[in-house]
């Protein structure tokens, strides 16, 4: 799915993009909720960042024209309304990436070396700087350059030069770190 | 970094099942639009009843002064609704140009960092015209009435104003300060990815 289904013409809009945002929770929710852990750790704001992105979504449901791929759209907004985010933690003197400790001790033990690998990678993405962590967690996600670039709104050369710096930084952390 | 290594990465990465509990967030995000109409009624019911109280005042007392005060206190009310307002414009904005909303957003904490400043410095100041203002509205504009008008207010009167000021200093120093990290954060954002432009 990559045009939620907003044209089917038997509903009314307001059915139609509800229908359309169940669709986008579903399909791309673990994504928002991936990308908004990669700016925030503690769960209870995390789970407050992925409503704000989903919110800003819901929002902008009736403004998407098909520009940039669906996925494209929903990453763009998850990364401005993560900056936004990051700001106002900054309000309740919260440096939610650094500080706070990511809690998953519920894991059984076989998969805890996966959990141990995902908490390092977590704690590498928190320590970069801001435009190469967008570009990281973008790329974990499997977006291409050209994806990237338009969820960044910079051009493809551009974006392909800082996916490079902001791989090369992610293992300069993931070395330092281990 | 090969490509083999970050695609076990991205693996790992996307194993990660998140937060999400779908149902959850459904109903989280509906209460979140539900939240926001109803801001937008209250907003409007206070831009209401400052306009109201305004025209009131001053067809009570049809003066320049009232006018003026008139003014004043409407824009110190209506000054938070408007910031709010700006901010959700910023915010409703799904994609466009980076720079331009990092640009907004800063502008918005540095203007913030500026009325909390500027209130800092005015509350005293403000209090003492209100003070004025009261008793020239009680004394009819005459001068001769003005200690009739003293006269006429007991002590709650005047211990409210410097308690009322001296609430707000507090509040507004803890704002002010908000105001400054927030500020802070976003210049180091807007200066890290001015560097990697630069870089690019």
């Amino acid at each position: 799915m990559d045009q939620p289904g907003w044209d089917s013409g038997t509903e009314s809009p307001a059915e139609r993009r509800e229908a359309a945002f169940n669709q986008i929770v579903s399909q791309y929710g673990p994504m928002v909720s991936r990308i908004a852990g990669g700016y925030e750790y503690d769960p209870d704001h995390r789970l407050e960042l992925i409503q704000e992105i989903l919110f800003a979504v819901w929002k902008a449901l009736p403004s998407y024209r098909g520009e940039a791929s669906l996925k494209t759209f929903v990453a763009a907004i998850a990364r401005r309304r993560a900056i936004d985010h990051v700001a106002q933690a900054a309000r309740r003197r919260k440096n939610s990436a650094v500080e706070a400790s990511f809690t998953e001790d519920r894991l059984p033990d076989m998969i805890a070396e996966e959990a141990d690998s995902a908490r390092r990678l977590r704690a590498a993405i928190s320590r970069l700087k801001a435009p190469y962590r967008d570009a990281v967690l973008l790329l974990l996600e499997g977006f291409s350059c050209p994806q990237i670039a338009a969820a960044l709104g910079i051009t493809v050369n551009a974006a392909n030069l800082r996916c490079r710096r902001a791989k090369f930084e992610l293992r300069r952390m993931l070395k330092g770190r281990a | 970094m090969s490509d083999r290594e970050f695609r076990e990465l991205a693996e790992l990465w996307r194993m990660q099942a998140g937060l999400l509990d779908g149902d959850q967030i459904r109903r989280r995000v509906k209460r979140a639009v539900m939240i926001e109409r109803m801001r937008a009624i209250r907003d409007f019911t206070l831009l209401a009843v400052v306009a109201a109280s305004m025209v009131w005042s001053f067809l009570e007392q049809p003066t320049l002064l009232t006018l003026f005060v008139g003014c004043i206190v409407s824009a110190i009310g209506l000054w938070p609704t408007w910031r709010r307002y700006k901010r959700w414009r910023i915010r409703s904005a799904a994609m466009g140009d980076e720079s331009h909303m990092l640009r907004s957003l800063l502008a918005l904490a540095r203007g913030e960092v500026r009325y909390r400043s500027f209130w800092n410095l005015a509350l005293l100041p403000a209090l003492v015209c209100l003070i004025v203002w009261d008793l020239w509205r009680d004394a009819g504009g005459r001068l001769d009435q003005i200690e009739q008008a003293i006269a006429s207010k007991n002590l709650y009167h005047f211990a409210f104003g410097p308690l009322a000021v001296g609430l707000l200093f507090v509040y507004n120093i803890v704002q002010h300060r908000r105001a400054r990290r927030e500020l802070c954060r976003l210049e180091t954002i807007a200066q890290e990815i001015d560097e990697a432009e630069a870089a690019e």
